[in-house]
């Protein structure tokens, strides 16, 4: 399969798959005209990817701020690999935010609670772990 | 119209950015373009500049998807208002816009049952309505509401005014 990529706007962000890497990036804001027309082949993609025995992927989420539509989207991105999860899949998430980004902080856990079994990490950016 | 007179009088209300008229995606992206570069720490008047954006995001394309969910042809007019008062300390955003009067009563009852909640509880009722799929991916404020609320300090307010004639003047103001 090939990779995934499309550039970033000014209002949505880069996305970038390989397949080589094994790993997604999602940057940028994201407050799309049409957001189901954005995510569509995205989604598509990633359904592919995991399709195929794809025993790894690390997910980065770097998002400075997005609409609300978009979070549902990234909701199910997180659905998506928590199943993937289930079906023995290795999976990473990094979850991205510049240290004053309070609400992109809150975002990240939101996402931890509602998936307690996945390994998502909350990394601030600009600081060396 | 006195240009001079309106422009103190904005001034004095704390106004930091107003756009009256036509409205797009464009348009809103230009805006937050325009705040983003006036910032360089990524504060408004001291206050996180993501919560600002969001709330304006939510709010406009609250407007606009109202307009494409009605399909109603011809251009979109709202009006847009970032302020600051200094003595409260309180950074204000109000969006206004024409509406049919029959759905005042649904907006209404939407924000009293959301405006007034904890930050936990919101939070959690965030994450119950993205879970559920309720609305999904629809067009209309089902998480829009909420996201604005999460982002203000204050309970936010709607104001109605009808013109007679079956429309209204919809605001929606939140602070933070």
């Amino acid at each position: 399969m090939s990779n995934f990529q499309i550039d970033q706007t000014n209002t949505t962000p880069s996305i970038s798959g390989s397949r080589e890497t094994s790993s997604f990036e999602i940057r940028g804001k994201c407050y799309p005209e049409d957001t189901p027309k954005f995510f569509n082949p995205f989604i598509f993609w990633l359904k592919e990817y995991l399709a195929i025995d794809a025993s790894e992927l690390t997910a980065t989420f770097d998002i400075q701020y997005f609409n609300s539509s978009s979070s549902k989207f990234f909701f199910d991105i997180f659905d998506m690999l928590d199943e993937a999860r289930q079906n023995g899949h290795k999976i990473i998430i990094n979850w991205e935010y510049a240290a004053e980004n309070e609400s992109s902080q809150e975002a990240g856990e939101d996402f931890i609670e509602d998936f307690e079994a996945m390994t998502i990490n909350l990394v601030v950016k600009g600081q060396t772990l | 119209m006195d240009l001079q007179e309106l422009n103190s009088q904005l001034k004095d209300k704390g106004v930091i950015f107003v756009h009256s008229g036509y409205v797009s995606h464009e348009i809103l992206s230009l805006i937050i373009e325009a705040l983003e570069k006036k910032t360089d720490d990524m504060t408004i008047a001291g206050k996180p500049a993501q919560k600002v954006f969001t709330i304006i995001i939510e709010m406009m394309q609250n407007v606009l998807n109202y307009k494409a969910e009605k399909g109603t042809q011809g251009p979109i007019d709202a009006i847009l208002v970032v302020g600051y008062i200094v003595k409260t300390n309180t950074l204000y955003i109000k969006c206004g816009n024409m509406i049919d009067s029959v759905d005042q009563e649904f907006i209404e009852k939407k924000i009293k049952s959301i405006c007034h909640l904890e930050k936990d509880e919101l939070r959690k009722k965030y994450r119950e309505l993205r879970k559920s799929g309720e609305g999904q991916h629809s067009r209309g404020a089902g998480l829009g509401f909420l996201e604005i609320q999460r982002n203000a300090s204050e309970p936010i307010q709607c104001k109605f005014f009808a013109n007679g004639e079956g429309r209204s003047f919809y605001s929606l103001e939140a602070n933070i």
